[in-house]
């Protein structure tokens, strides 16, 4: 039972903070648990039908249909959240120097909300096929249910309470900050999510332009330590990155920054 | 931008069209192992790594060295491309079997 605590959390961990980041970042947004609520109950149906046809999926495009899966639900995310941080951005910016409060982001529409939904449909497809495939294979093996249970229940507990820890963590930083935090915590989500896309074409052979590691930083940090982990999520960080990583990461960075700080040349009155 | 995705373009299609040679390894799950654990490799060429998966369950092949994961349903073949690597040791596991399922790939110079 205890290798199945700890495989369930380290699965779980990622998604735990992806979602406390992204709890955080939206936190004031108007019926946003409504979207956080669809997109985990998309998220999971998928899984669950990916999981069903994972034998096809592998097999399909071949041989590559799992790496090309991932490629798509990446690029789909690093879209949603680029949008989601450049139409916020620009709504904080037409108001006022301050936060988008409740009733500016009522008025201005609920239409970028299902970003958020499929933001987090998509980190749970990514990593949610995983642990149906992984907790099926063990039921197969013939381990109890009961086991089972137990294991996936602490190990997702745990990851959750560590992803809460997080949340809290972001809370203490002072409302001023708060905008240039929420901001620059997508923007790097996204920048992560953007770098991983070279690496699944590199391995289904697609691509392999730029594919050599430019450094090795594990003399610095460890990929393998749980600082490392984080900061692995948090910001991508990765011992030894491809160029082209570096080109989607930085591109990625680039591109919604600079729409996101670019000042209109006539801005609108409110 | 788009003379940014014009380039890209272009390098995707001119990687595809290379005719890289690839040398192809294979490496059994057997009973939650993998078969060979170890295996060497010359550097500075492409690797394809075709992971047969005997067992009944699922595994999933990962490396932080070689940053590539891939699950292998049971009974079933994968392939993997890596490389081309510089000399030195990359470790992969058996994400759902860690305690049995260590293997790493050796480089050396050609």
């Amino acid at each position: 039972m205890f290798s199945t605590v700890t495989i369930i959390f380290r699965e779980f961990f990622e998604i735990s903070i992806i979602l406390s980041v992204i709890l955080f970042t939206t936190k004031n947004i108007f019926e946003r648990n409504l979207y956080v609520a669809i997109g985990l109950v998309f998220g999971v149906t998928f899984s669950i039908f990916l999981a069903l046809g994972f034998h096809h999926l592998t097999n399909s495009l071949n041989g590559f249909g799992q790496e090309f899966l991932d490629v798509f639900i990446l690029t789909i995310a690093v879209l949603m959240v680029s949008y989601t941080v450049i139409f916020i951005g620009k709504q904080s910016k037409d108001f006022s120097k301050n936060l988008s409060t409740t009733a500016e982001l009522i008025n201005s529409g609920k239409k970028p909300l299902i970003a958020i939904s499929i933001i987090i449909a998509s980190t749970l497809i990514r990593e949610g096929m995983e642990i149906i495939l992984f907790l099926n294979g063990l039921y197969s093996s013939g381990v109890s249910l009961t086991n089972m249970i137990n294991g996936a229940l602490i190990g997702s507990i745990f990851a959750i309470l560590l992803g809460y820890f997080v949340y809290l963590g972001l809370l203490k930083f002072t409302y001023k900050y708060v905008f240039f935090l929420t901001s620059w915590l997508l923007i790097f989500f996204s920048a992560t999510m953007a770098s991983k896309i070279p690496l699944y074409l590199a391995s289904a052979d697609v691509m392999t332009f730029l594919n050599d590691p430019l450094w090795n930083s594990s003399w610095l940090l460890s990929e393998h330590s749980i600082i490392g982990k984080i900061l692995g999520v948090l910001i991508g960080y990765d011992t030894d990155p491809t160029g082209m990583q570096l080109i989607f990461y930085l591109s990625t960075i680039a591109f919604i920054s600079y729409n996101l700080y670019s000042v209109k040349k006539n801005p609108k009155i409110a | 931008m788009k003379r940014f995705f014009i380039i890209l373009l272009f390098s995707v299609l001119i990687s595809s069209c290379e005719d890289k040679e690839t040398l192809i390894y294979q490496i059994d799950i057997i009973n939650h192992q993998f078969t060979p654990s170890e295996i060497i490799v010359k550097s500075g060429k492409r690797i394809k790594l075709s992971i047969n998966n005997k067992d009944e369950t699922i595994e999933e092949f990962e490396s932080l060295d070689l940053n590539r994961e891939k699950l292998i349903p049971g009974k079933s073949s994968v392939n993997i491309y890596v490389g081309p690597l510089k000399p030195g040791s990359y470790s992969f596991f058996g994400e759902f079997n860690q305690e049995s399922a260590q293997g790493k790939i050796i480089v050396k110079e050609k």
